[in-house]
């Protein structure tokens, strides 16, 4: 079938507009790396310089030289992954008891797990501080790690998938016997998959790009994490573009497998509770 | 289930490993608190510190954070969860919020007769509160006009020396692909810092002798401000800032002729941008009028010991030794071969003719050095203050009369306050 003249004007709109957004999108970060492979003095040279002729991986090995970066990094993977792991575990089975099991004081610790969100994280600052300390946490994993598990985000979330769920499903588990837990981890568990895939790269995304914590809880330099870590590019005179801009697209890399490899499920959970933005 | 089930397995056993990981072991050791230096600087402190714990019992632990955040959460948190550190690097703009709050120790009596001779009384003046010192001064960075030889040469002008020359070069040196002048444009202390020599030569100051007014509200303090507001709104000088106003870029990559900034810019134009050096010209901040005298600000981090400390004997001698060692090597050194900064040391000058016979050392030792005053610590409202004044008349279109006007109000419903 022949497309008809504003059919076409119609497509080469739709092009251009997203081409625009493309740009808008993805240009920070392709100057992002076209600047991670600059000499210093060319970030800001004018005419802008995109493909520099002196292109190299040096800011890369500095950046290694510099700092243990790869320490900075294995840190932040495994804060990351255990808080992750530990908070899907957790807010799934409170999101399940809020949602489907009857008990005294249900709406009010819901409300109270909701009202978290309104608190900023500053004011709550220095009493966790002084908390971790008298735990003897401080310099630990232990110190990155717990705090960041409880999230009334993922609590939330979960809950609203769980109300949705057919109570058919639970009442056919009971009667071929299964008990409250058996039908937590076997029907709501692997129903919620979409949801959990979902959180899952929130909650990864969330603690790689954590900062002002573990700023905070831990200041040996071998307990650093990522974000700290090229923060340590800035100085008093001026930062260092080509070395920030180097770690950051090292920083950025697990991420972004991260997301592209889990995308379809984000897509997928949002339709599946409703939440859109 | 199964899968599942070895979810929760997994967790439990990672749980229990963070959990067996020990804590870092506080051992009863000086804790020496600074904000990251670049890297060729690090030297001086693993060395000073070796040094120190081959000589003494009492060990010491050097931690560096952030520069951003460590005067801020790093400090301030550290503090307030009694993990302080025993001696730490403090900003000239906060050693005085720290001295009044007790959160200092007294360093009077620990300081050799030498030293006090040594440093320059204004120094000393700069960390002295009721008599008493509560920091060490051990650096010095003054502010200059920076500009390009070449640019000013194409254009057939000569160095500006008054507040009209300026305004006339800075007009004259404008182009499509070039600013004339670049000033710190970010609200911030920095911006103070780099404001403050304007003001003062203009014959203003912030604040009445005995601190209980605002002195801001002059026909002087209008001069100053409607220097910077005409330099921005006629497009003179750059209105954005690259993030970083100290060093900023498009100095050395000639998208501006002249660039107000401290002395540190020859050591980043050294390391980064060599071939500039040769178009690299220095002079002091014009003053306003012919004849005027020339004065500038001047910087500089302090080293200061905590009041808690458990070891004030030795945390003073370590915070002392370190820049104030009876042999002035090592002051020296930090400022001539780790960074470009001069020590308030007197003795330091007399000792390296050599190297202060150099550009642009030359100049700062000659010129620059006798005209500076150290940076004021006020209180944060009255800082806060000052950058609103300058953005006012920068960016939005208020008179220098008017933003020194509201400048004035606002310092003294703060002292109200107080």
């Amino acid at each position: 079938m022949k497309k008809t003249r504003s059919q076409l004007l119609g497509t080469g709109g739709y092009y251009v507009i997203c081409i625009i957004l493309a740009i808008v999108f993805a240009g920070p970060f392709i100057w992002m790396l076209s600047s991670s492979l600059k000499p210093a003095n060319e970030i800001f040279a004018r005419p802008p310089i995109l493909i520099s002729p002196n292109a190299s991986f040096d800011n890369y090995q500095e950046v290694f030289r510099q700092a243990p970066f790869e320490r900075y990094m294995y840190n932040s993977f495994f804060v990351a992954t255990t808080v992750t792991a530990v908070a899907l575990l957790l807010h799934s089975m409170a999101g399940y008891a809020l949602a489907r099991l009857d008990f005294p004081g249900k709406r009010i610790a819901f409300a109270g797990i909701l009202a978290t969100l309104m608190i900023p994280f500053y004011t709550i600052l220095i009493p966790l501080a002084l908390l971790m300390r008298d735990l003897g946490w401080l310099n630990t994993y232990l110190a990155l790690i717990v705090p960041a598990i409880p999230h009334a985000f993922g609590i939330f979330w979960l809950r609203q998938f769980f109300l949705g769920m057919p109570s058919e499903l639970e009442d056919a588990a009971r009667i071929d016997g299964a008990t409250r837990v058996g039908i937590f981890f076997r029907i709501a568990l692997p129903l919620a998959r979409p949801v959990l895939a979902a959180l899952a790269v929130f909650f990864f995304l969330a603690n790689w790009d954590a900062f002002l914590w573990p700023l905070i809880a831990a200041n040996e330099p071998d307990m650093r994490m990522v974000q700290v870590g090229i923060q340590s590019f800035t100085g008093e005179h001026g930062n260092a573009w080509e070395l920030i801009m180097a770690a950051s697209v090292i920083a950025v890399l697990p991420t972004l497998i991260l997301f592209f490899g889990l995308q379809r499920f984000i897509v997928a959970s949002v339709k599946l509770t409703g939440l859109k933005g | 289930m199964k899968r599942f089930g070895m979810l929760f397995s997994m967790v439990v056993v990672l749980l229990a490993v963070i959990s067996i990981v020990p804590a870092v072991a506080q051992d009863d050791a000086l804790k020496f608190w600074t904000f990251e230096y670049a890297d060729p600087v690090d030297p001086f402190f693993v060395e000073y510190v070796e040094e120190w714990n081959a000589a003494n019992d009492l060990q010491v632990v050097r931690q560096e954070f952030p520069w951003a955040q460590y005067t801020g959460e790093i400090l301030t948190t550290g503090i307030a969860t009694g993990e302080a550190p025993d001696v730490f690097f403090i900003s000239p703009g906060d050693w005085r919020r720290y001295a009044e709050s007790g959160l200092a120790l007294p360093l009077q009596d620990y300081i050799p007769e030498y030293l006090r001779e040594d440093v320059l009384p204004a120094s000393w003046d700069a960390v002295t509160l009721n008599d008493n010192v509560y920091s060490l001064p051990f650096e010095m960075e003054p502010v200059v006009l920076w500009y390009n030889k070449e640019m000013l040469a194409d254009a057939g002008l000569e160095v500006p020396t008054t507040w009209d020359e300026l305004l006339a070069a800075s007009e004259a040196l404008t182009t499509e692909d070039r600013y004339g002048i670049l000033l710190p444009t970010n609200p911030d202390y920095y911006q103070n810092f780099v404001f403050y020599p304007f003001l003062w030569m203009a014959g203003a100051d912030v604040m009445n002798d005995d601190f209980s007014a605002a002195a801001v509200n002059t026909p002087e303090t209008a001069r100053a401000l409607d220097l910077w507001g005409t330099l921005v709104r006629e497009g003179y000088a750059a209105p954005t800032s690259t993030g970083n106003d100290p060093t900023d870029e498009r100095f050395p990559t000639e998208q501006g002729a002249m660039f107000v900034s401290g002395y540190w810019v020859y050591g980043w134009i050294e390391a980064n941008y060599p071939e500039f050096l040769d178009k690299l010209g220095v002079a002091s901040i014009p003053a306003p009028d012919e004849g005027d005298a020339l004065q500038t600000v001047y910087g500089g981090w302090t080293v200061m010991v905590y009041s808690g400390t458990e070891h004030p004997e030795e945390a003073a001698r370590f915070a002392i030794e370190m820049f104030g060692a009876e042999d002035n090597t090592r002051a020296g050194e930090w400022g001539m071969v780790y960074n470009t900064k001069m020590s308030p040391r007197g003795s330091v000058i007399v000792d390296n003719p050599e190297f202060y016979s150099q550009f642009p050392h030359d100049v700062f030792a000659n010129d620059i050095f006798p005209s500076a005053r150290p940076e004021p610590s006020y209180p944060p409202e009255i800082g806060q203050s000052v950058w609103e004044a300058v953005q006012d008349v920068m960016f939005n279109g208020v008179s220098g009369a008017d933003a020194a006007a509201a400048w004035a109000d606002k310092i003294d419903s703060y002292l109200l306050t107080r």
